[in-house]
């Protein structure tokens, strides 16, 4: 784990992980700034606005959290989050987008995040992947899982992607995502420790990120 | 002087939310409520009678330039102002002929919203400098009489404008009836009308001109 910035506050010694914050638009990594560091566990070191100045940001702050859009002018988010493994080692990268597309959300696990959240999601859920994120846990948004949910039982796709070839488990872990459960009630439900529920939704991310893009019935 | 209270109506709850915490930092706003679709807007709008709604265009169910229509229309006290993406004087236009009094890009600061919102309170206009400059230029071309009829505003009513953005986000009439407590006898009357007055003959052409006029995103 890389140094985190260390507070002397109240609460005597804490650690903030520390976030750089990549969107096009300045009212959001304004937005995102405060929020985040309202939440008090995090510190924003840097604000980039596009795919270049996030990779530039990355190599000098050093976060031990990316916090990116999927979509960024003139590099785009997920080529950012391919390239940024040559650069830096490999900070943990939450991808939040408007874009609820599987396909999108294929590629960006791909390309190395390890958690994706919709705009549309509230801030709980967004605190929530934060602290999933930064202690090394993947993360989907409901909403994003849902995608994936309609996705992967839709007709040619579900049948090399569905029921068949996602083992049952994994399927009843999407429908409780879906649904917006936390990863202590999914546990609690299906009777599996902590890890095991990580343990599935890293396996099932992966299956989504090697499918190939020719699976896709609407390409 | 009172607070002044704010509506704010973006489909983003993650924005909207945080959005609502710096407003709640200054002592001088009070958020009163908040829409993620233009409907919810419209509703919310007319319960509690904002000073100022802070509009997004882009939302499902209802975009924001219709709902900025409607309520321009029935509470002429309350200000609006759009907080968008779209850098787009076609959009921009189309909206401030709505009613709308401010045009403000999601690249300002968030200081600059605090402004915006202020100065529209006031009664002001306020528009991001770059989208300032391209209105600007529309209107010259409009008062030149410059304007291609392709864009001329078509002549829906606000019912039939409502029921063409749910036809291109491919709700069924049945879908449509129900959420708008009318008939589907109803629906399929104004889809026909529609479908005459603009001169489209397939839900395809229908959504083609939904996303060259902005209704939905393409």
């Amino acid at each position: 784990m890389r140094e985190s910035v260390i507070l002397r506050g109240e609460g005597g010694v804490r650690a903030r992980w520390r976030i750089v914050v990549a969107d096009a638009h300045r009212l959001w990594r304004h937005t995102l700034r405060k929020v985040l560091e309202g939440f008090g566990a995090y510190c924003v070191v840097g604000e980039a606005a596009s795919g270049e100045a996030l990779l530039e940001q990355a190599e000098r702050a050093r976060p031990d959290l990316i916090l990116t859009d999927a979509i960024l002018p003139v590099l785009d988010g997920i080529e950012t989050l391919k390239r940024l493994r040559d650069v830096v080692p490999v900070p943990r990268a939450l991808v939040l987008s408007e874009i609820e597309d599987p396909e999108v959300v294929r590629e960006a696990f791909a390309a190395g995040a390890i958690g994706y959240i919709s705009k549309c999601e509230d801030l709980a859920v967004l605190r929530r992947a934060l602290g999933a994120v930064c202690r090394g846990f993947s993360f989907l948004s409901p909403r994003v899982a849902r995608g994936i949910l309609e996705f992967a039982q839709e007709g040619a796709v579900g049948r090399r992607f569905g029921r068949k070839s996602i083992p049952l488990v994994e399927l009843e872990l999407l429908r409780f995502l879906a649904k917006g459960w936390s990863d202590k009630g999914i546990a609690a439900a299906l009777g599996l420790g902590l890890e095991a529920v990580n343990y599935y939704r890293l396996d099932l991310l992966r299956r989504l990120s090697q499918m190939t893009p020719t699976s896709n019935p609407r390409l | 002087m009172g607070k002044i209270r704010v509506l704010l109506a973006d489909d983003h709850t993650i924005l909207r939310q945080g959005l609502r915490k710096i407003l709640e930092a200054d002592p001088a706003f009070e958020v009163v409520g908040e829409a993620s679709d233009g409907r919810e807007a419209v509703k919310k709008a007319e319960a509690l009678k904002p000073d100022v709604v802070v509009m997004d265009i882009s939302m499902p169910i209802m975009n924001g330039i219709e709902a900025t229509r409607q309520i321009a229309k029935s509470l002429p006290k309350t200000k609006i102002l759009v907080l968008t993406v779209h850098e787009d004087d076609q959009m921009a236009m189309e909206i401030l002929n709505a009613g709308a009094t401010g045009y403000l890009l999601k690249d300002a600061a968030s200081e600059e919203l605090i402004a915006a919102i202020r100065a529209v309170h006031r009664g002001d206009s306020y528009l991001s400098p770059s989208i300032a400059k391209r209105v600007i230029a529309q209107y010259l071309d409009f008062a030149r009489g410059k304007v291609s009829p392709e864009e001329k505003p078509s002549d829906l009513t606000a019912r039939e404008r409502e029921i063409l953005q749910l036809i291109a986000e491919g709700y069924s009439n049945k879908e449509i009836a129900q959420m708008l407590y009318i008939s589907e006898k109803t629906v399929k009357t104004h889809r026909e009308n529609i479908m005459r007055k603009l001169d489209l003959h397939s839900v395809a052409e229908l959504v083609r001109y939904a996303i060259r006029r902005g209704i939905i995103q393409g």
